[in-house]
């Protein structure tokens, strides 16, 4: 007998229920800002939290994923910008990075980085980034609280850090929004593996040169965080490099293909993520029995993760992220969430995972949310 | 036998071996840019990736041995260092530069998988070999870190001959890094390995092109 064909829906009273212990966690997260901020702090936090939890409710209410976390994914994706900008601005003085603030180890550690100083650390022990390893007053953004960070979800969400945890991917996701259709739609497959091809790159690179050649180069996210100060031929064309990876793969593509484009075919963070995407139990599963071959899981899926191969198969590939797009486009109740190993109905698989991943957004980027907001209140005040 | 503490005044052959392998990794790290996605490329058995890696190794060779009998004739390694450095450099990269980037777009405008693999024994056929040798050869002439320091140890071999045989056992250390690689054409079985291989050479040409350039206009501005 297939489980839940349809998407299920629960009563206010008992969505109110199983959302309890995620309001309890984020009164946990607020409590550093209860604790220790002043008026604004705790206002942000209570906010930020109150709609982490809204929307953890309403997915569960509805039986919908995808459009609750872009709700707040897109908010993300615009706040964190925004409230780090602020933040560069009021400590610096410029969003532009000098030199020698470069090489006192002032710079903040981004996930970004990881996969390029895994070669160098093992051949040198040498850390090619100019962060601090432990935070310090001014830079609270150290290695370890990343790595450490990055390495719990990573355990337990695998490739669902690009849906839930990462902070870039939300600008696009909003640019990809605001379209009803695609103006793009035949996109070469291709430029599936061009996020492979940048991680091999950046990877190869880093270990020849013993310097972070993604954030040197080919950060498109640099053009709204920090980045280099001008000073030179070198800079300069640097600057351009950002601003260009930026608007063509964060703004333009995602609105002609109603696709995360970045994500889909440059982020080599996410190709690294998929090197671990079996390590998390949650899974999403396509159920031949039901499925009418519509297409509709395919055209919904932001990265290209599904095709008409994986419809086939039963499964997208291993890059998919778990947003659950799929599972809500679908008209029949063929794509579901899966456990991996059990035998749980999809809407517990789909339960579990949602408890760890918003979880997850809860302690990240419900904090991110917190401060930003705080940042452009004070900013405003 | 205890090592001495400062160098000694004539370098000797174990030295150089020492040398060679003690700045291996360096040397993986910036051939293995190159070949890794090179050789994934052509999608062949570990033996015949074997042989490939051979034909690169041999260009590399040949590159060590014309610089280190340059080196003893000359003996000029300080202007190595300056504006001859630079131009050296700067051709090099940009000729590794335009042979990465012929490789990528003759494998990336192959569309099926089919023609992909015909197109790749083509090339290979045509002056894949050579293309192969050449890549070595101008890899050989890279002036990295640990090769001018070589380069200044064989300038005091004593001649031209010492020096080239100082560069060849300096070679033989630094190979020995490079064996792994045999197994990088074993994954050709996984045709987006190819594809993404192909990819990385599009962008490493893009990088040893600016590299290039940088150096030229270096030289440019040093006079």
């Amino acid at each position: 007998m297939a489980d839940v064909p349809q998407i299920p829906f629960r009563s206010w009273p008992r969505a109110a229920l199983l959302a309890l212990p995620m309001a309890l966690w984020a009164l946990l997260m607020m409590r550093p800002a209860w604790s220790g901020g002043d008026g604004v702090a705790r206002l942000t936090a209570f906010l930020a939290e109150a709609f982490m939890v809204a929307l953890f409710l309403l997915m569960l209410r509805t039986g919908r994923t995808q459009r609750w976390r872009k709700l707040f994914f897109i908010t993300l994706g615009f706040l964190f910008p925004a409230g780090f900008i602020i933040e560069l601005v009021r400590l610096r003085g410029s969003m532009s990075l000098p030199v020698e603030r470069v090489i006192s180890g002032d710079t903040p550690f981004c996930f970004m980085v990881i996969p390029m100083t895994v070669v160098p650390a093992a051949l040198s022990r040498v850390l090619i980034f100019p962060g601090s390893i432990l935070p310090k007053a001014g830079n609270p953004h150290a290695v370890a609280t990343m790595v450490a960070l990055w390495l719990v979800a990573t355990l337990v969400l695998g490739k669902a850090w690009c849906a839930y945890g990462c902070f870039f991917g939300g600008l696009e996701e909003g640019f990809a929004s605001l379209r009803r259709r695609p103006v793009l739609k035949a996109l070469d497959p291709v430029f599936r593996y061009g996020p492979w091809a940048v991680l091999a790159t950046i990877v190869l690179l880093s270990a020849a040169s013993y310097a972070p050649t993604y954030c040197q180069w080919l950060c498109p996210f640099k053009a709204v965080t920090e980045f280099p100060e001008v000073t030179g031929g070198q800079t300069l064309l640097q600057a351009v490099i950002f601003v260009s990876l930026f608007l063509g793969l964060v703004v333009v593509l995602p609105l002609l293909t109603k696709k995360r484009t970045q994500c889909a075919f440059f982020c080599p963070f996410g190709a690294f993520q998929t090197l671990f995407a079996r390590i998390s139990p949650f899974r999403i599963r396509i159920h031949r029995d039901d499925c009418r071959d519509c297409g509709a899981c395919a055209r919904a899926c932001p990265t290209l993760a599904l095709d008409a191969g994986g419809i086939r198969r039963g499964a997208p590939r291993a890059s998919c992220m778990r947003c659950g797009a799929c599972v809500d486009a679908c008209g029949t109740g063929a794509v579901r969430w899966h456990l991996a190993g059990t035998r749980a109905p999809s809407e517990r698989a789909r339960l579990l995972f949602l408890y760890a991943g918003w979880g997850f957004a809860c302690l990240f980027g419900g904090t991110i949310i917190a401060s930003s907001l705080a940042s452009l209140i004070r900013l405003f005040r | 036998m205890a090592m001495p503490s400062v160098p000694a005044p004539v370098p000797r052959l174990p030295e150089a071996l020492a040398l060679g392998f003690a700045s291996g990794s360096a040397c993986l790290a910036s051939c293995g840019v190159l070949l890794l996605p090179w050789l994934t490329g052509m999608r062949r058995t570990w033996l015949g990736t074997g042989a490939l890696l051979a034909v690169f190794l041999g260009g590399r060779l040949a590159g060590y041995l014309g610089f280190g009998l340059a080196v003893g004739l000359v003996a000029r390694l300080a202007d190595l260092k300056g504006p001859s450095g630079l131009l050296l450099g700067g051709l090099s990269s940009l000729a590794v530069a335009g042979l990465l980037g012929l490789q990528a777009w003759r494998g990336l405008s192959s569309r099926n998988q089919a023609c992909a693999a015909a197109g790749g024994g083509a090339l290979e056929r045509r002056y894949g070999l050579a293309g192969l040798a050449l890549l070595g050869l101008l890899t050989g002439l890279n002036l990295c870190g640990p090769f001018v320091a070589a380069a200044l140890r064989a300038a005091q071999a004593g001649g031209p001959v010492r020096a080239m045989a100082f560069f060849a056992v300096f070679f033989l250390g630094t190979s020995v890094w490079m064996l792994p690689l045999v197994l990088a054409g074993t994954w050709r079985r996984w045709p987006p390995l190819a594809q993404v291989a192909r990819l990385v050479l599009a962008l490493l040409a893009c990088y040893y092109a600016y590299f290039g350039t940088l150096l030229l206009l270096a030289r440019w501005r040093h006079g």
